[in-house]
Parts: structure tokens; C-alpha cells; sequence
């Protein structure tokens, strides 16, 4: 039973990722440890490992119809720095208040998108 | 400017919340790239921002190879139908599906928030009993 429900999750995870490039994390992580009682951080760590893969092909897929774009690099600096920065102030913030602000903002942005 | 479009989502990256979510939109508000394109550009920027984190996982014991074993063929299998499925979507319906996910998604994590707090709530109270 436990091996179906992860199948499932690997399959709607991984035809996430496939579909908008991103949201399998979102999914699998909170499966993993809600629903399947998976510890956080091995969820975490196997999720990510996962989708590190999945990212690869998919970047494959993608680059035999799309260029890349110059602009990329710096935006991945950009991800670089952000990072580093939450790295300095994880420990600093609520991260229950910032789940719940990220949560209403998601769907802010979900509204945003299909407007 | 683009340089300060990743920022945001990088911290959200450190936090283990949805970076990848957000630096779509933000492309998707600031440029006028197509829904793919800025797929694209978030792929490798998770793949830049997600290596150290795989790395330190894996360093720390924290990546349960048998769970991989299970997980990997089918999320593999599973994202390289849906990657050439989306290829073939025109771009303003992809986003409104982005759209409609991102609503799902917060939703999910609104319950997930609910959860919890209810799972605190009653260990509270047993402990009180006790």
C-alpha cells in the first residue's frame, strides 16, 4: 500500500516537474512526510536529489527547441546571492509565519496568472 | 535588473520553499518571454541552486537510496511525457494552468499549515492530561 502511494506521488511529482519546470518539491516533500511519515530532511534530501535529475532531462528536452538565453546567468547569480542570503537569516525568522504568507501569496500569484 | 529578478526566489530556495514557483512568476510579470522560455531559464537556475543542497544531503546521510530506487523510473518516466506534452502548449494556456496549479498548491499548503497546527494542538493537550 505504502509502495502504491509513493508510486502515485512519484508519477503526479514527476509529471509536474515535466509540465511547468517546477511544484514536484511542493508535492513530494509534504507526501513524503504527512502522509507517508517519511523523515523531513531524508524526504528532503531525496526529493531534491530527484528532481535535480528531472531537471537535467528536462533542460535536454528543452534545448532542442529553445535557445539559451544570456540573461539566464544572471539571473542564476541573482539565485546565487538570494541564497546565500536566506542562508544567513533562516534561522532569524519565523518560518511558520513565513509558510503561512507564502502559502497566501501562492495563491496570489495563481490568481495573478490565469487573470 | 534580471541579476535582481533571482534574489527572492533564491532566498526562498534557502528556506525550502517554493523558489521555482516564484521566479516563474516574476518572469512571467517583468518580461515577455513565452511560458517555455521562462520554464527553461528556471530549470537551470534550480539546477545551479539545488546542486549544493544535493551535495550537502548526500554528505549528511540524508538521501534514503532505496525510496530513490522506487521513486526515480517513474518520476523520470512520467516528467519526460509531460515535458514533451507542454512543448506542444501554447503559451497562454500553459501559464493559466501554472495559474490553476499555483492555486492548488497554496490550498495544499494552507492544509498542510492546518494540519500541523492541530497535530501541535493535541500533543499540547496530552501532554497536559498527562
Amino acid at each position: 500500500m505504502k509502495k502504491t502511494a509513493i508510486i502515485l506521488f512519484s508519477i503526479l511529482g514527476g509529471a509536474i516537474n515535466g509540465m511547468f519546470s517546477t511544484g514536484a518539491g511542493l508535492i513530494l516533500i509534504p507526501a513524503l512526510v504527512l502522509l507517508l511519515k517519511y523523515d523531513s530532511l531524508v524526504s528532503r534530501g531525496t526529493v531534491i536529489s530527484i528532481i535535480s535529475i528531472l531537471c537535467f532531462i528536462n533542460i535536454l528536452i528543452y534545448s532542442r527547441v529553445y535557445e539559451f538565453k544570456i540573461e539566464t546567468i544572471w539571473i542564476i547569480l541573482g539565485c546565487i546571492v538570494g541564497s546565500m542570503i536566506g542562508n544567513m537569516i533562516v534561522g532569524k525568522i519565523n518560518k511558520n509565519i513565513l509558510s503561512i504568507i507564502f502559502a497566501i501569496f501562492t495563491i496570489i500569484m495563481g490568481i495573478g496568472l490565469i487573470r | 535588473m534580471t541579476f535582481l529578478y533571482g534574489i527572492l526566489p533564491g532566498i526562498l530556495v534557502a528556506f525550502g520553499m517554493g523558489g521555482g514557483s516564484l521566479l516563474i512568476f516574476t518572469l512571467n510579470m517583468f518580461t515577455d518571454y513565452a511560458q517555455q522560455e521562462i520554464q527553461y531559464i528556471n530549470l537551470w537556475a534550480f539546477i545551479f541552486a539545488s546542486a549544493y543542497s544535493v551535495f550537502s544531503y548526500g554528505k549528511k546521510g540524508k538521501i534514503d537510496k532505496d525510496l530513490l530506487k522506487i521513486m526515480l523510473p517513474f518520476t523520470v518516466i512520467s516528467c519526460i511525457v509531460a515535458s514533451i506534452i507542454s512543448q506542444g502548449i501554447d503559451t497562454n494556456s500553459l501559464k493559466k494552468y501554472f495559474g490553476i496549479f499555483l492555486i492548488i498548491i497554496g490550498i495544499w499548503q494552507v492544509f498542510q499549515i492546518g494540519y500541523k497546527y492541530i497535530k501541535k494542538k493535541k500533543a499540547k493537550n496530552i501532554n497536559k492530561e498527562g
